[in-house]
């Protein structure tokens, strides 16, 4: 078998396991990416199923070509949902079905037996939480962007409860605008300290501080707040995105195979974190404008010594 | 017609903390009636900017500590451990000034960060909410006396905070 058979091979295994999954491409590429994070250092298969982090977790543009190349050979379909979402099916078994070595079936096979395709949001926050090579990444995308975007869908405009951005109550599905708030914070204490994050840091801290006002804002319950925070949520997958752009640039982000294209990541990444400043920019005021009506919080005595030993160190360091 | 008063980050961060012994001068002014302030957004950004960054190291530091701390830490040795563990911390930090921030930090906060470190997660958990809140009563649009962003006024850089 050549190394340009592998990821082909490896794709209709999963078909072969249960041949009548219809997947999401990126659920392929996540349970590839299992596979490969599974198999031993030195496998030989492993070695040809390169991957990269980037916007949606980890890629690999080998198994994207191949996905195309099986699709033309019509050993793939693509089938679309009534929702839009385009998966992928077995078509046909091919005529000579091609084999990989054991140790991938059997991985393979696992994985794919324990997938649950109605859930694939679960097993691609485990690869987050497992795999994800800095701690930053699960804690934002799993314990941030994700309830976030339940918390935006479980209120929509022009929904009035008695306080509708902080439901509290223990059920986990509803997350409120502390938890939030707290996950959003969690994430700053575990940013990427490398010399290629620092302008990204910088951002990112600004977006906090925007958001933290944004919360307060949501939790007075203004009339304004369903569109702060809306405007938070976009901020936070800008964010996001400008941060997928610069990971997969550094080492434990790509695998060597991919190492010839840093020099354009490099280039997009610094094009992408141009674009984000204006926004964050915009944003922030935005959230500030909005404030305006919240009259002050009065820090207690703690809160005020905590500042003043902050700024005070600050300026004599 | 009334006067025009331009705020820096100075008398902004001044009136509410006492780090200079600006407090009580500077919420007295905060105060006072007859005249519209201005600040810059600038000015804002600079002033958001620095408490971000102190908020923002510290949070670090908290992480570091619950990560390197013993889990049942020893209250007789306890001391000599932050000590320790914040002069490791301190110096992987290139900033001097978030440097010195965070040996203020612990030096004036040791009790309280000492009974943290000793109690139970709730109490932990809140000494964190207090430091971020304490970076969040950042002077801005609630501030009393609100300061308005000025689009005719010059930029004016705050010497101290620079």
């Amino acid at each position: 078998m050549s190394a340009s058979e592998v990821v082909p091979r490896l794709i209709q295994q999963i078909y072969q396991v249960r041949p009548d999954l219809k997947l999401p491409k990126t659920a392929i590429h996540k349970i590839l990416f299992r596979v490969r994070a599974t198999l031993p250092e030195n496998d030989w298969e492993r070695r040809h199923l390169p991957f990269y982090w980037y916007k949606y977790g980890p890629y690999s543009e080998v198994v994207e070509s191949s996905l195309d190349t099986l699709k033309i050979q019509g050993i793939l379909r693509e089938e679309k949902t009534q929702t839009g979402k385009t998966l992928f099916a077995l078509n046909a078994r091919p005529a000579v079905p091609g084999s990989v070595c054991e140790d991938a079936s059997v991985v393979v096979g696992r994985i794919v037996r324990e997938l649950d395709p109605y859930n694939i949001e679960a097993f691609v926050n485990r690869i987050y939480r497992n795999h994800a090579p800095y701690e930053f990444m699960p804690r934002y995308r799993v314990d941030y962007l994700a309830p976030f975007k339940n918390c935006l869908a479980s209120h929509p405009k022009g929904q009035r409860t008695l306080n509708q951005w902080h439901p509290g109550g223990d059920d986990p599905e509803t997350p409120d605008i502390d938890r939030l708030e707290d996950a959003l914070y969690r994430c700053e204490a575990v940013l990427v300290e490398e010399p290629l994050f620092e302008r990204f840091n910088e951002e990112f801290t600004a977006y906090v501080s925007g958001a933290g006002k944004a919360f307060d804002i949501a939790r007075k319950d203004e009339s304004n707040a369903y569109s702060v925070i809306k405007a938070t949520y976009a901020s936070a997958w800008e964010t996001w995105y400008a941060f997928a752009g610069g990971v997969r640039i550094l080492d434990e982000g790509h695998d060597a195979y991919y190492n010839g294209r840093l020099g354009r990541w490099k280039q997009e990444y610094r094009e992408a974190l141009a674009a984000l400043v204006p926004k964050m920019s915009a944003y922030n005021r935005y959230v500030r404008e909005s404030a305006r009506r919240i009259p002050p919080r009065e820090p207690d005595e703690r809160k005020k010594r905590i500042l003043s030993s902050l700024v005070e160190g600050y300026l004599s360091g | 017609m009334a006067s025009h008063h331009f705020l820096d980050a100075n008398i902004l961060i001044g009136s509410l903390v006492e780090w200079d012994g600006q407090h009580r001068r500077t919420h007295r002014y905060m105060q006072q009636g007859g005249f519209r302030r201005h600040t810059s957004e600038r000015v804002h950004r600079e002033c958001t900017g620095v408490l971000g960054r102190l908020r923002r190291t510290i949070l670090q530091y908290l992480e570091y500590m619950e990560r390197n701390l013993p889990a049942c830490p020893d209250p007789l040795t306890l001391d000599r451990t932050i000590d320790r563990l914040t002069d490791r911390r301190v110096e992987s930090l290139a900033s001097r000034q978030e440097r010195g921030a965070l040996r203020s930090f612990v030096r004036k906060n040791r009790e309280d960060f000492r009974n943290a470190v000793l109690g139970t997660e709730e109490e932990r958990q809140a000494f964190r909410r207090d430091v971020i809140g304490a970076v969040k009563a950042v002077p801005g649009p609630g501030l009393p006396g609100r300061p308005r962003r000025s689009g005719t006024l010059p930029h004016l850089l705050p010497r101290r905070l620079r």
